[in-house]
């Protein structure tokens, strides 16, 4: 993007978009991969709480 | 009629209301802050995993801040009026803010700078009233009537002819002899040719053989003054007796005054300059073209104007002298064809002169705008938005009396006028608006400038009184009802909150003077001010009505100090001629012989010592060491050999070295290490 661009209203609005876009797609990525993040740490909890269930059990049996 | 304007509420008001490129730029960049805020809000979660992502976003949120912050930068840099709009709304959107002001703060000093040298050189336009209007009219059906038509024929045939004939008809002769053949007084006529030789002869002494640009600069900026113009005032002769002007009248005595200057430069040097004037819209300015074999340059004659090639621009139309003359005295109106272009439309003023000299040419094509933010945005290379020509408008507009137009009075000194509150607009006040301009957060705010106090009520005229800022001035003249409030709040109150009364015009046209003041008036005034420091604009002594009476009562006058903001050539020639027409020194000896103490500009203090170091002797005059910058203290103290001081020029240095220690911020030096 020509930097001269932005001297008028119309080229910030357009280079304004490009941020807000390129924003947008790295944000998305980062969602996606906290909601990734937060499965897996959820996934891994229920592990380690059927783990220690299990291990419960055995211990008592 | 040109119309210069550097007004910009009213865009301003459009963008307060959410309606202009600020509101929409103001509203999509908050947009994208609060969804950077909700989206981080998103981002949680004490495992380590989740704190690296969450981490992630806030950096995430801070480059595109950065990033968007760069371009609204860029975009407020590049656009002045959005700039200015952006500010006086108040933007705080957290991350605009720090580098919007950082933004206008880097302009600023752009600004001011350009302010000094050409946007307060008398380019506030002051509309004209309909009491004023019925006065020059008044002087134009007088000076019309004095007119012979048959004989002005004959002295223009006359003059054609000579030029026929091949001879050198100059300027001078020209303007002056058909003004006084247009029925302008023969005295004012000849006064004005003689003050014209002053500036001839001693701006040809201080150029001498050869002519730089900053002579020209200079000269221009000289003969411009400060706050000395005045729309309808078109006469050549007045111009020279009292430095007003319009555009007209200077822009004939500039090519008169520069016809005599180049005459005084060497055979070789003249044959390289030509004298001619440039159309922007209806509006004239003089030009100096400089031409050595096929190189070329162009100086437009007024201040701040940069030089430039003499390439044809579109919009323009470039004039030159045997074309002036020819038109000046032709029967027929020629035509002058100026380089096409694409003109954008500006509004016109109504305004009545007495104007004199009939040019005899008329400027056809389109031309360019003459406006002053035009010509700003063109030369800072901007585009040009239609809110800037709406602007123009806005004067008018802030012609009103409330408290909100006092507000927006703070929000413009916040943006250009460090350290003035410009209250010039406000014509009719409330006493609630003149409260309202001593609401400002920011104390550091030294001056609240009012003009015009004809129209403004009783009770607000004493509320302006009151003001707790250090100098009030008064940009248009005192009238003697405020003498009366004057002598009224010091019987109750004592002294006043502020230091200093400026008097005389400073950044509007009013012409103003004490010349309505009856001598009995002038002397209430006077004691009325015996605690304060009163300063004199320009104009105070530029007025024809400047009697012996004044002088006397002024010199005789016993109060703190008495400033004058202008001692140079046009106070020695224009106000003492009334009566006497005085040498430097005769100047300097009238002012030692004050009453008060004399404070004089300190360049200009500098300068005459250089020139004269025995006004040594002349101790009751002093620089104003107080509002001087860092440069005019450095020559001043720089000229002083301080192991030869007498007590008086030891006690003046001592004053300068510590203020320029100020502004340098390094401490003042203790006694105890001198």
């Amino acid at each position: 993007m020509n930097a001269a661009t932005a001297t008028t209203p119309s080229g910030f609005f357009a280079e304004l978009k490009e941020i807000e876009d390129a924003y947008a797609v790295e944000m998305l990525k980062l969602k996606r991969k906290q909601t990734e993040a937060l499965k897996r740490i959820e996934h891994e909890k229920q592990t380690q709480e059927v783990d220690a269930m299990k291990k419960r059990l055995s211990d008592t049996v | 009629m040109k119309n210069i304007h550097e007004g910009g509420f009213l865009a301003r008001k459009r963008e307060a209301r959410g309606e202009g490129e600020v509101g929409r730029v103001t509203d999509r960049v908050n947009a994208l802050d609060d969804q950077m805020k909700s989206d981080l809000e998103g981002f949680h979660g004490e495992e380590p995993e989740l704190q690296s992502i969450q981490k992630e976003a806030v950096e995430l949120t801070e480059k595109t801040r950065a990033a968007t912050s760069s371009k609204l930068k860029e975009w407020a840099k590049k656009n002045t009026m959005i700039k200015m709009a952006v500010a006086s709304i108040g933007l705080h959107a957290a991350m605009v803010a720090p580098q919007i002001v950082e933004v206008i703060e880097g302009n600023r000093t752009k600004a001011e700078l350009f302010d000094k040298d050409w946007s307060t050189k008398g380019k506030v336009i002051h509309m004209q009233t309909d009491e004023e209007k019925a006065v020059v009219e008044q002087k134009k059906r007088e000076r019309e009537a004095r007119i012979n038509p048959e004989e002005l024929k004959a002295y223009k045939k006359e003059l054609s002819e000579r030029l026929e004939r091949g001879e050198d008809l100059s300027f001078k002769e020209s303007y002056f002899g058909i003004e006084k053949k247009s029925g302008v007084l023969p005295e004012e006529v000849e006064q004005g040719k003689e003050h014209a030789d002053q500036l001839i002869e001693k701006f040809s002494k201080e150029i001498g053989e050869t002519l730089e640009k900053e002579e020209i600069q200079r000269v221009t900026n000289e003969m411009y003054g400060d706050g000395n113009y005045a729309e309808f005032q078109a006469l050549i002769s007045e111009y020279f007796v009292t430095g007003k002007y319009n555009c007209f009248s200077i822009d004939h005595a500039q090519q008169i005054v520069w016809e005599g200057i180049l005459a005084h430069l060497t055979e070789d040097e003249r044959v390289k300059w030509s004298i001619g004037e440039m159309h922007v819209k209806q509006h004239p300015i003089t030009t100096l073209t400089w031409k050595d074999g096929s190189e070329e340059r162009m100086f437009v004659l007024e201040p701040g104007r940069e030089a430039r090639t003499a390439e044809p621009e579109p919009g323009t139309a470039k004039i030159g002298a045997s074309f002036l003359k020819q038109a000046l005295v032709s029967e027929k109106t020629l035509v002058y064809e100026a380089t096409k272009g694409i003109v954008a439309p500006s509004p016109e003023l109504d305004v009545v002169t007495n104007q004199a000299i009939n040019p005899g040419f008329i400027v056809t094509g389109e031309l360019e705008g003459s406006d002053f933010v035009k010509a700003e945005a063109k030369r800072l290379g901007l585009e040009i938005q239609d809110q800037i020509i709406d602007a123009m408008e806005v004067e008018i507009e802030m012609e009103s009396d409330s408290v909100e137009a006092a507000k927006h009075i703070l929000d413009e000194a916040e943006v250009t006028h460090p350290g003035l509150i410009n209250a010039l607009h406000l014509l009719n006040p409330t006493v609630k608006a003149v409260q309202a301009l001593e609401m400002n957060p920011n104390r550091s705010y030294e001056t609240l400038e009012v003009g015009k106090m004809q129209g403004w009520s009783p009770e607000a005229k004493r509320q302006v009184l009151k003001t707790e800022y250090q100098v009030l001035s008064i940009s248009s003249g005192i009238p003697s009802g405020f003498i009366d409030d004057m002598e009224a709040y010091r019987k109750t109150n004592g002294n006043f909150h502020f230091q200093a009364l400026q008097t005389g015009p400073r950044s509007d046209s009013e012409g103003i003077s004490f010349k309505e003041l009856r001598p009995s008036d002038l002397q209430r005034f006077l004691l009325a001010c015996a605690e304060i420091d009163l300063r004199f604009g320009t104009g105070v002594f530029m007025s024809l009505h400047f009697y012996q009476e004044m002088f006397d009562a002024i010199s005789s006058a016993k109060v703190k100090s008495i400033y004058f903001r202008t001692v140079p050539i046009i106070w020695k020639t224009r106000a003492f001629t009334k009566f006497d027409d005085f040498s430097d020194e005769e100047v300097w000896k009238k002012m030692d012989a004050f009453a008060s103490k004399v404070i004089i500009p300190m360049g200009e203090y500098t300068e005459t010592l250089r020139q004269h170091p025995e006004y040594w002797e002349y101790r009751n005059i002093e620089p104003d060491i107080e509002s001087a910058g860092s440069g005019e203290l450095d020559a001043f103290l720089t000229k002083l050999d301080k192991g030869l001081l007498t007590k008086h020029q030891l006690e003046l240095y001592e004053r300068a070295r510590d203020r320029f220690r100020l502004l340098n911020g390094q401490p003042p030096i203790p006694v105890s290490a001198e």
